[in-house]
């Protein structure tokens, strides 16, 4: 019995936990869907009246325009454009650089492996903001500031410490005698990886995706940092200034319109939501099979 | 001796194969780590402002620092923040992870619920938090204080509150630390847990001896993490607040930033980071070395 009551007092704290947390974002909906009239009246309501689509529908506008062949397109459609490209080529980047490091790191036994090692963990202890200002010297004299390739080739080149460190750990799981099989039917390294390692490897493949697929979509600051046409910036940010003149009211299809703003802020929610999703189901079996059956 | 030759020659080829498989990420490593590295050591002592040849000038940037009051407020308000927010947030995370891994119905989804602020991109919830904070009379969090018959509240408008405010915010992404929490307790055998009940252990005293011992990997790495993660953050304050009021939110990382791209001077923003780069080799070097409380398990 005391079991019981102390149970419901426990459930009763996590939902009321819950309950805050997940406040902001039923403010940010019951906002998106919100009537202007009533996003602007004193006080404003906690539930709009109804639900429209008019802040959805604002968003293009709120953007501006640009003409391609004669035809008029939203802003949006362009960043978004951009967001997908930078997607594509930093995800496959991630992936093969990784991937094919890790191999090197985990089934090849080359000498000075251990030093190779050390140094790109030792990166980890470098500070982003302290590379910044010569890496913006350095895309300057390259040329690369109005284009996207400082935000995508760094990938092809890295693929982070961390994510190197996880994928060697899978690797290591995986048994030599598939390899070696193959090395005695004349498999070269190259080989090998492609053809065997690199299929067993599939469940970080997803995991590694699916963490670039988040960290692209919502890293505003590399593209806001290196590239200087706006043109070609991904979402997330032109989203910036946006984020910078909340609450300044100047009409109503304006970035300090509350109304599109969240709209436009449910809207970027959905693909992270959506890959967490996949990510629960698709990760944590496949990582926890792949390493039982390694 | 042909033996001998055809293992050497084997040899050589696997070490040509793991070093063309490891090269893109040296390489990765050297032109986008290792060079900028060095050459913003350097310009730590220069005068520089991205376009002209740089002008050494010894040690005219750390000696103006030392002057430079803004920069060692930012220096000092950054500190704040860290020391402030990292001790909070593991301890909350930790508790939460307690909460959150009591068997109840449907305590998973309660947990998706609580992780979900994590996956929300930062200018999203800059913009929702901008909002709620806002000192107006339709900032919702002001709404709510009036109604509960308390004094509106500043928020981000006032300097004396803003970096509260900022502390507040961070406590929004408390899941994720609480997910990580909530696994690696879980991967603390249960046989500890049978034999301290078998000992007549209770409750709290399993608490201090088997989970907190068995943690203090998470706790050292949590405090690394956290450290480096802080002293560098000023991801909110630049999109919400500028780094105002009054400069109350203006971080380091926000420092930097604008004194190497707004005012130009890359030099002096060099510098900056090299102190920063400094500090935070110290601090992760201190902690390191004082980790003798950390428990590895019984590998022999």
């Amino acid at each position: 019995m005391k079991r019981k009551s102390f149970n419901i007092l426990i459930t009763v704290i996590i939902v009321l936990i819950c309950v805050i947390l997940v406040y902001p974002v039923v403010n940010m909906i019951m906002l998106a869907f919100m009537p202007y009239k009533e996003i602007t009246q004193v006080p404003l309501p906690l539930f709009p009246s109804k639900f429209t689509l008019d802040n959805f529908k604002l968003i293009p506008d709120t953007f501006g325009y640009f003409t391609w062949n004669g035809y008029e397109i939203s802003l949006i459609l362009r960043y978004l454009k951009n967001t997908l490209v930078l997607l594509i080529l930093s995800a496959s980047g991630t992936i093969l650089s990784c991937t094919l490091c890790a191999y090197g790191f985990s089934k090849i036994k080359f000498a000075g492996r251990g030093f190779a090692f050390g140094l790109v963990l030792a990166t980890l202890m470098i500070p982003s903001c302290v590379t910044m200002i010569s890496l913006y010297v350095q895309y300057t004299n390259l040329g690369w500031v109005d284009t996207l390739l400082p935000v995508w080739v760094p990938t092809w080149f890295g693929g982070g410490a961390m994510h190197i460190f996880l994928v060697r750990q899978y690797m290591r799981g995986i048994p030599d005698t598939l390899s070696d099989a193959a090395r005695i039917d004349g498999a070269g390294y190259f080989r090998i990886y492609w053809n065997i390692i690199l299929p067993i490897t599939k469940p970080m493949c997803t995991y590694l995706l699916i963490g670039q697929i988040g960290t692209t979509w919502g890293d505003y600051w590399t593209p806001f940092l290196y590239v200087n046409d706006r043109s070609e910036w991904p979402l997330a940010t032109a989203l910036i200034s946006m984020a910078q003149q909340a609450t300044d009211y100047s009409g109503q299809a304006s970035l300090g319109n509350v109304g599109v703003q969240m709209a436009m802020g449910l809207l970027m929610c959905t693909v992270p939501l959506m890959t967490y999703i996949l990510g629960q189901k698709n990760f944590i079996e496949n990582v926890r099979l792949g390493a039982i059956k390694g | 001796m042909i033996k001998r030759k055809k293992w050497s020659k084997l040899a050589v080829r696997r070490n040509i194969a793991g070093w063309v498989a490891v090269s893109p990420v040296i390489a990765g490593i050297l032109i986008f780590t290792g060079l900028p590295f060095v050459q913003s050591f350097y310009h730590a002592f220069t005068e520089f402002n991205g376009i002209e040849k740089a002008k050494w000038i010894g040690l005219d940037n750390f000696k103006y620092l030392l002057d430079y009051d803004l920069f060692k407020y930012s220096l000092g308000i950054t500190i704040k923040y860290t020391v402030i927010t990292v001790p909070v947030n593991m301890v909350l995370g930790f508790l939460f992870a307690l909460l959150f891994n009591v068997k109840v119905k449907g305590i998973a989804a309660l947990r998706v619920v609580a992780y979900l602020p994590c996956i929300i991109p930062g200018v999203i919830s800059a913009i929702v938090w901008k909002d709620l904070f806002s000192p107006s009379a339709n900032g919702r969090f002001n709404q709510f204080l009036t109604a509960l018959g308390f004094e509106p509240f500043p928020f981000l408008s006032s300097p004396d509150t803003a970096l509260f405010s900022m502390y507040l915010m961070g406590l929004w992404g408390l899941g994720g630390g609480m997910l990580l929490w909530i696994s690696n307790m879980n991967a603390i055998p249960d046989s500890l847990y049978e034999a301290a009940s078998i000992d007549g252990a209770g409750r709290l005293r399993k608490m201090f001896n088997i989970t907190i011992p068995m943690l203090t990997p998470v706790i050292l790495y949590q405090l690394v993490m956290g450290m480096v993660g802080s002293l560098q953050a000023f991801g909110s304050s630049f999109l919400m607040t500028k780094g105002g009021p009054m400069n109350s939110t203006y971080f380091m990382g926000l420092m930097i930033y604008e004194t190497a791209f707004t005012y130009m001077d890359m030099g002096l923003a060099c510098a900056m980071s090299l102190v920063m780069f400094v500090m935070i080799g110290c601090l992760t070097a201190i902690v390191f070395k004082t980790s003798s409380w950390v428990f590895y398990g019984e590998e022999q």
